[in-house]
């Protein structure tokens, strides 16, 4: 599901196979109505998982959420300080 | 960021450069690795290795071991960790996708597993131990005391061997 069969996680594949993905970027340019809109998707679908799941799922999906923002967040503060040595 | 990255300061004259981004590019080469070198303004240079199975892609593009041979005074900086394969970034700037650091983490533990790091830090070594023992070392001279490396284990072995000596895998 989420890795594949070397161990290695495979979420990027899933994203280039994501219709959304393939529309904005057919292209090859991402406009900021295309980064709204796709902002605008990701809020509109935690709102309809709010509603659809109980509180035990939901506070899973949180947590995967929150410490996968943690993880991005710290990777591109350390990779500001390594700028600023 | 140590644990992303293997570096180290060689004390040789950053002259040996363009002597060990050859010889890298050559023994991985040798080895199936493809590989890219692109030479810097500074006299530095970036070199790319990928195999297939072993780097994947992210978002379409290829993943790889970068190397970074930089002058730095009168010595050379090595560096060694993953990118994208022919971008002059070593080794954590790609962050535009979401997952990236997880890549990198997973990505990086194999190369620490296979030494690739090491393989390549050990040849920039000998290029600079050659150097330095014998000025006018030919290329054939070092090619008689060259060491081979099994692409499985990472094990260092006879340049005439043909099988690994930890592992017994055969080497091409």
């Amino acid at each position: 599901m989420f890795f594949n069969e070397e161990g290695i996680l495979n979420i990027d594949e899933a994203v280039l196979e994501t219709p959304s993905y393939k529309k904005i970027m057919e292209d090859g340019i991402v406009t900021e109505e295309e980064l709204v809109s796709q902002a605008q998707k990701v809020v509109s679908m935690l709102q309809t998982m709010e509603k659809k799941y109980n509180e035990e799922q939901l506070s899973e999906i949180k947590a995967l959420l929150t410490e996968s923002s943690v993880l991005y967040a710290v990777y591109n503060i350390h990779s500001i300080q390594n700028l600023n040595k | 960021m140590a644990t992303f990255n293997t570096k180290k300061i060689l004390y040789a004259s950053p002259s040996l450069i363009p002597a060990i981004a050859e010889r890298i590019l050559d023994q991985f080469r040798a080895e199936g690795y493809e590989v890219n070198c692109d030479q810097l303004s500074n006299g530095g240079y970036d070199i790319s290795l990928r195999k297939g199975g072993f780097f994947k892609s992210v978002l379409g593009m290829k993943s790889a071991l970068k190397i970074s041979l930089q002058p730095r005074n009168n010595e050379i900086a090595f560096e060694a960790g993953v990118g994208i394969f022919g971008q002059q970034v070593i080794p954590t700037a790609i962050s535009m996708f979401f997952f990236w650091p997880v890549l990198i983490t997973q990505i990086w533990g194999m190369v620490k597993q296979s030494k690739l790091d090491d393989q390549a830090l050990q040849i920039a070594e000998e290029v600079i131990y050659y150097s330095n023992s014998n000025n006018n070392c030919s290329t054939n001279n070092y090619a008689n005391t060259a060491k081979r490396f099994c692409t499985a284990c990472g094990a260092e072995n006879k340049a005439e061997a043909k099988f690994c000596n930890a592992c017994g895998t055969k080497l091409d």
